[in-house]
């Protein structure tokens, strides 16, 4: 498996846990709380995902010959 | 390999920790209900048969089921062997109920008030402060009844859930 693919699984298992512990603390009532956990769970996403954008930025730049 | 060991421990881990919580909103409804029990018994104890009080409390002890039978226990024992007066020897075995059980200090302080009592006022006085005593943990019962089971199974999730992102995220 290459790290892309791991990568892809990973924030796909991220998004579907957050998803359902936004639902369970909803549930019991306290949605503040669920609305943290998306918010986490989208920081962490965002952690993995950084390093792509970044590397697409330069890919970006260097096709176009912008520097 | 034990990346894969490492793995399973954390999710473990995390898993008995939510379980562990859970297990403290499940159990607190059941201590109040001894609580109340014990304290009913207590009562009766006082008011009808006027049994000295250490030794209305380890008949009390004798009767319930720990921690709460323990507390009492430990009163009565304070109050033979170390000499405090009621109001105290509540006070400091109350405290290490709080510590030991799922029991929280607002629920203690029920009791508190009655031993504040004990030893001050006279029969008709202690029966309005036993009821009270007895309303707020009744009160404290139900409430604790309808938020425990929503929280505790919050809690098992929560811990399994925590356990497997962190996995995931470390891995």
């Amino acid at each position: 498996m290459t790290p892309e693919i791991r990568d892809v699984f990973r924030i796909f298992a991220v998004g579907f846990i957050a998803a359902i512990l936004h639902t369970v603390l909803k549930q019991s009532g306290k949605e503040d709380f669920a609305h943290w956990a998306t918010l986490v769970g989208f920081v962490a996403v965002l952690a993995i995902v950084v390093g792509y954008i970044d590397h697409l930025y330069r890919e970006i730049t260097s096709v176009f010959l912008l520097q | 390999m034990l990346k894969l060991v490492g793995a399973m421990l954390i999710v473990l881990a995390t898993t008995l920790i939510g379980f562990r919580v859970a297990g403290a909103y499940r159990d607190r409804p059941r201590q109040l209900r001894s609580l109340i029990r014990a304290l009913t018994h207590l009562q009766a104890e006082v008011e009808y048969q006027t049994t000295p009080l250490p030794v209305a409390l380890q008949n009390v002890a004798a009767r319930g089921s720990p921690p709460c039978s323990t507390m009492f226990q430990r009163v009565s024992d304070h109050l033979i062997k170390d000499g405090m007066t009621v109001s105290e020897a509540f006070r400091v075995s109350l405290v290490r109920l709080v510590g030991e059980s799922a029991l929280q200090s607002a629920d203690c302080e029920a009791i508190q008030s009655v031993a504040d009592s004990l030893s001050t006022m006279d029969v008709t006085h202690l029966q309005t402060q036993f009821q009270m005593a007895l309303e707020a943990l009744r009160q404290a019962e139900s409430g604790a009844r309808e938020h425990g089971l929503k929280n505790a199974r919050l809690w098992q999730y929560l811990g399994v859930l925590t356990g497997v992102i962190l996995v995931i995220l470390l891995y």
